[in-house]
């Protein structure tokens, strides 16, 4: 027999939920997401299937896959140890709130000081002496007074510091909250055009105009910047923007969406032509990635890139310049979709099938604007200012209370309580009666 | 004078400064061994020259470059044992720990050392690293990765105290208490530092590609050492993790450090793949 009672289900639950809102499950919840972090860096993310069979080999790359280690940030287990750490925390900010609110209100007294006794430097000195540490340490007196018969004056400074580690933790919680509400409400889209072109940003009301876009160069073909010059409308014609210049590291954004320089490459024109009498069937452009299929619906024609300047070098396709001194475009010929052929065609030189001749002409640089919008990163820039913040006051801004009362003798007794660096602030006193002898 | 002259001359400081940091290590080593007072002076001249020296050598590529010198691996791998060296001269001169050179000039030769392996060509900046946040965000990661240098250099030596005053009884040995303030506050301000880094990182992100964040190893990463050092000020703050626990605690996030920087590098394809 034992004389431990038996817990009631109202104490287990009661354990369970103070589980919740420990720092000890806080903890063991940061190293479960460290180990998530740890598989998700050795693994690359996001790539296709055939990917991680070709380079894990077909039984870890199948383990992979099926474990979703592929994506391993947004796999169940992963989001469910982000909910439980969310949970953690905002269960822990609402449980100390009121302690600290009830400590920065009540713990801060001269009462307490008194009774407690806890004065980690006392020294005994001249009225001016003490009044001088007073105003040097930057302290004002907002308490005075009477103690079994003795006047006590008592000041403090630097009370917030107790809401520092909370504050992280608030930030903390805003990123997390944040990040998934990005999650849901992220808009991320992209915009392929030339010069001149104009496109549908992708699900919305606006017309994006590319009036202009160059690639400056530094020594060796070095690029300095991608420069697109933009203009943003409305399909209803009632906004159009002045000219916007968008360039890598410059983003600009228009009504809640932000355009950033992505990527460049060359396009050419596909003409097709008549055979027999050269006339202009049809002009489009292409890009590389792209395919075009012609009016009979039998060849298809995928540009899989194009070289400015080419030329091979040790069976490699190269490009020489990044200007267009012998551009080539490389595409895989389909007919009623299969593989036809694969092959180089410069430009301007035409293919010839029954019915038409088709032409790549004019390479012309395009550019890849990217558009994103997230609703939610203002609350991830706050959740930042927070923890930065709550850091500072956490670690850099300490209570410090001074308290003194007079003696018989004329003099004062000065007591000090200073929780963190009490080297330092004892040094620093100690210079100031130093400083205040000499000056006597 | 030209670029290509400053350009020589940082070669020249480099190289200077690297035999320098290697002779103060030595220096230090024999004054375990000696326990001579006059030895620990020659160390420490020793390693002032020689981080005046490499601070002259990384002003002189700045400027020979015409751009912050922080665009590759040999630039931030420089910048790195200049801001470890910098944070010891601080912390010993503040603190009188000579024997901490011990310690940590190791650390410094060895991040030096593969700098030295590196490629030393001066490339033009590539688009995505022009940017006013190049500076604050690597100049703020050479400083934050400098203090955990230093917090695992007193972890080390706390771990080994208690040989090392039986060695060095009639030297001043820091106390084990002290030690571990002194490990605890390296680590604090360097988690500050830290944080910086990963939020300005965060901010050039989303101007550059987008997305304040993007599951890059680099930023998996320094989130891990970040957790890693939560972690430890949790423990020390909560639950009192003091002495040897947190001294190894200190190492794991400084390893953690070292492989940000240097594992991703060699064994993670990443967008950060120029750092």
């Amino acid at each position: 027999m034992t004389n431990e009672k038996r817990k009631s289900p109202k104490d287990v639950l009661n354990a369970v939920w103070k589980a919740f809102y420990s720092m000890k499950m806080g903890i063991v919840l940061l190293l479960i997401v460290c180990v998530f972090c740890l598989i998700g860096s050795i693994v690359i993310q996001g790539n296709s299937p055939a990917y991680y069979t070709k380079v894990y080999g077909d039984s870890l790359g199948n383990f992979i896959l099926s474990a979703g280690l592929d994506n391993i940030y947004k796999t169940i287990p992963f989001l469910v140890i982000a909910a439980l750490l969310g949970l953690n925390l905002i269960l822990c900010s609402i449980n100390r709130l009121p302690l600290l609110l009830k400590r920065y209100k009540n713990e801060f007294k001269l009462d307490k000081r008194l009774v407690g006794n806890d004065a980690a430097f006392t020294v005994d000195l001249d009225k001016e002496t003490v009044n001088e540490i007073y105003e040097k340490l930057n302290c004002k007196i907002n308490q005075e007074e009477e103690y079994e018969g003795v006047s006590y004056s008592y000041a403090v400074k630097g009370k917030i510091h107790i809401f520092g580690s909370w504050l992280t933790h608030l930030g903390i919680l805003l990123i997390m909250a944040g990040v998934a509400l990005g999650s849901l409400l992220l808009y991320s889209d992209y915009i392929i055009g030339v010069k001149g072109s104009s496109s549908e940003v992708p699900g919305t009301d606006y017309i994006l105009t590319i009036e202009d876009y160059e690639i400056t160069y530094k020594e060796d073909f070095v690029v300095d910047n991608y420069t697109t010059t933009v203009q943003i409308g409305n399909k209803q014609n009632t906004l159009k923007t002045e000219n916007l210049i968008i360039q890598v590291n410059s983003p600009v954004t228009v009504h809640g969406y932000t355009y950033l320089q992505n990527s460049t490459g060359w396009a050419v024109e596909a003409v097709f032509r008549e055979l027999d009498t050269g006339n202009e069937i049809r002009r489009e452009i292409v890009y590389p990635g792209s395919s075009i299929t012609d009016d009979q619906d039998a060849y298809t024609y995928r540009i899989v890139e194009v070289y400015p300047d080419f030329y091979k070098k040790d069976d490699k396709a190269m490009t020489a310049s990044p200007f267009p001194n012998n551009p080539v475009v490389y595409m895989a010929i389909y007919y009623y979709g299969g593989l036809y052929s694969a092959t180089m065609k410069a430009v301007d030189v035409p293919i010839e099938t029954d019915a038409y001749t088709i032409t790549f002409e004019n390479p012309q640089l395009f550019t890849v604007l990217q558009v994103t919008r997230d609703p939610a990163v203002y609350l991830v820039a706050a959740g930042s200012a927070l923890i930065l913040a709550g850091l500072a006051l956490a670690f850099y801004v300490s209570v410090l209370e001074i308290w003194s009362c007079d003696l018989p003798d004329g003099k004062q007794r000065l007591f000090i309580k200073y929780k963190q660096g009490q080297t330092l602030i004892n040094d620093k006193i100690d210079s100031i009666i130093k400083e205040s002898r000499h000056e006597q | 004078m030209s670029n290509e002259l400053l350009l020589t001359l940082e070669n020249w400081l480099f190289t200077i400064a690297v035999i320098l940091y290697i002779f103060a290590m030595a220096t230090y080593f024999i004054f375990m061994a000696t326990r001579s007072i006059k030895v620990t002076d020659i160390a420490r001249w020793l390693i002032r020259a020689g981080f005046l020296l490499h601070t002259i050598a990384i002003i002189c590529r700045g400027i020979g470059a015409g751009r912050w010198p922080f665009a590759n691996q040999y630039e931030f791998a420089t910048c790195f044992a200049w801001g470890i060296a910098l944070c010891f001269i601080i912390f010993e001169k503040k603190h009188n720990f000579w024997i901490l050179g011990a310690f940590v000039t190791p650390i410094i030769v060895l991040i030096i050392g593969y700098a030295a392996m590196l490629n030393k060509d001066v490339k033009p900046l590539m688009p995505a690293l022009q940017s006013g946040w190049l500076g604050i965000h690597v100049s703020t990661a050479i400083i934050a990765y400098g203090l955990f240098a230093v917090s695992c250099g007193t972890s080390i030596m706390y771990l080994l105290n208690d040989r090392l005053a039986l060695h060095f009884a009639d030297i001043k040995i820091p106390t084990k208490e002290k030690l571990d303030i002194l490990g605890y506050r390296a680590t604090v301000l360097g988690f500050m530092f830290l944080s910086f880094v990963i939020i300005t990182g965060a901010i050039w992100a989303q101007k550059a590609w987008g997305r304040y964040w993007t599951w890059d190893p680099k930023e998996t990463w320094s989130l891990i050492t970040w957790l890693i050092y939560a972690i430890f000020l949790h423990l020390r703050i909560s639950r009192g993790w003091k002495e040897k626990r947190a001294a190894w605690l200190l190492i794991i996030g400084f390893l953690c450090v070292v492989f940000t920087y240097i594992g991703v590098n060699i064994f993670i394809p990443s967008l950060h793949s120029y750092a």
